[in-house]
């Protein structure tokens, strides 16, 4: 069974990771910043249906690039209130607070947007870019194209990178034997996705794309009450955050 | 003769080939970008915003390159836009605010500067400049959106230095390369770059 943030609609799911977002980036509140980040927890573990294997590759993730951070900023940010000394360097209280609200804010940001994506079907996307939200078709149906692109550009640049590393038979040495290699790299990547532009472009003047004013959509979204009381419930939350956080 | 792009934005004076075309170069920041991030997040981690602003360039290289390629109205614009849908789809260690206005920022500084250079101006000193001149917009605006602005005043004023350097060879002269690289080839003859060159050439 679809666990409930899958069954949203691309719309008000939309909603909640903006509203989120800019919570989040408002506040240098850390009690507030703490609890979007438990709120954004709490429904990524309700509702994402990720496995056990994921969440914990996740959290590797969150606390490999937290802790550095929080350490780094905890150095840097200026304080008053010398709390810890080591040496020369003195560690206060003020950079520890700000440190550990910007680290949260970094994790709310990133957690968020994984959620988006992973629950978030394309198709859905596209219809609710070029039917709901009355965006050009054209617009549209460039961003389904490019997310068709995704799998195939970075399949393709696999490929390449292992063809050009079987054919150099010695590695790389020095800076610009590197850069060398990079730089043919590059341009072949390039030059063999720009290949595809003239097929697709071809394809879909066949179809007559655009030659009709009004499109037809075949896929539906429905907005669930779930999708909209959450989206009101972040709204309204994002709103005290500004106002009070 | 010069070919002379029409100067007026429409979304109906870029052909489906400058869509597609636009639309993969955002689905190409979109793999680069997932990729880099996690580096970027690291380096973040390790130096924070100086270390991670060595690679601000290769954020904003679509746009530019599509600009390079098109030489259209609106083609950095729409192709940040999509970008920017690209990122918040796939996923993105910053956020989808982030995505967005940095997607704004990069556009709102290149397209009036082609549109000064009426669009005819690809010369080494001018993508030199475009691609440094996108960068203090999104410095300002990032530098209170993740809180940078917290900082002392030398650690922001290092990463401007470093962002306006990266902005400048990996997103203007990297554009240039490619695009000078990608000229000569049968994949950009459609498009504005393919047709200016042939002319170039004789």
């Amino acid at each position: 069974m679809r666990t409930w943030l899958l069954n949203l609609d691309p719309i008000t799911k939309g909603i909640w990771l903006l509203s989120t977002g800019l919570a989040a980036i408002v506040t240098l509140n850390l009690s507030w910043q703490s609890a979007w980040f438990g709120a954004v927890l709490a429904i990524g573990l309700s509702g994402a249906d990720w496995s056990l294997g994921r969440w914990g590759k996740t959290l590797l993730w969150l606390l490999g690039f937290g802790l550095p951070l929080f350490l780094f900023q905890w150095l840097v940010l200026p304080g008053e209130t010398p709390w810890l000394r080591a040496g020369g360097l003195v560690l206060t209280a003020e950079a520890y607070r700000d440190s550990l609200t910007l680290t949260l804010r970094a994790m709310t940001l990133f957690l968020s947007s994984l959620l988006y994506a992973s629950t978030t079907a394309p198709r859905d996307v596209v219809v609710a870019l070029s039917h709901h939200m009355r965006l050009p078709d054209r617009f549209a149906f460039a961003v389904a194209i490019a997310l068709r692109f995704v799998p195939l550009l970075t399949e393709e640049a696999a490929r390449i990178r292992h063809a050009q590393r079987m054919r150099q038979l010695a590695p790389p040495r020095g800076l610009g034997e590197r850069l060398g290699i990079a730089r043919r790299y590059g341009v072949t990547v390039a030059a063999n996705a720009l290949r595809h532009v003239q097929e697709v472009a071809t394809a879909m003047e066949v179809k007559r794309f655009g030659a009709v004013a009004t499109r037809t959509h075949w896929r539906r979204l429905r907005f669930a009450p779930a999708g909209i009381g959450v989206a009101a419930a972040s709204v309204v939350a994002a709103a005290a955050t500004c106002l009070f956080g | 003769m010069q070919h002379r792009p029409a100067e007026r934005f429409s979304l109906r004076s870029l052909t489906l080939s400058e869509w597609v075309l636009m639309a993969l170069l955002a689905a190409a920041n979109g793999v680069l970008t997932s990729g880099l991030s996690w580096v970027n997040k690291l380096l973040h981690s390790m130096g924070g915003p100086m270390l991670t602003s060595s690679l601000v360039g290769l954020y904003m290289i679509y746009g530019l390159l599509a600009m390079y390629i098109i030489r259209k109205p609106g083609a950095a614009l729409m192709t940040y836009a999509l970008g920017a849908c690209i990122q918040i789809l796939v996923g993105t260690a910053y956020g989808a605010w982030s995505a967005i206005a940095a997607a704004a920022c990069y556009a709102i500084v290149i397209e009036p500067i082609f549109y000064l250079f009426h669009y005819r101006h690809y010369n080494w000193g001018a993508m030199l400049f475009v691609g440094t001149a996108a960068v203090p917009l999104w410095f300002v605006v990032s530098a209170f959106m993740f809180g940078y602005i917290q900082y002392e005043s030398w650690v922001l004023i290092v990463t401007l230095l470093i962002r306006c350097l990266s902005g400048m060879l990996l997103c203007g002269a990297l554009t240039k390369v490619i695009g000078d690289r990608l000229a000569p080839t049968r994949a950009v003859r459609p498009f504005a770059l393919g047709r200016d060159y042939r002319e170039h050439q004789g």
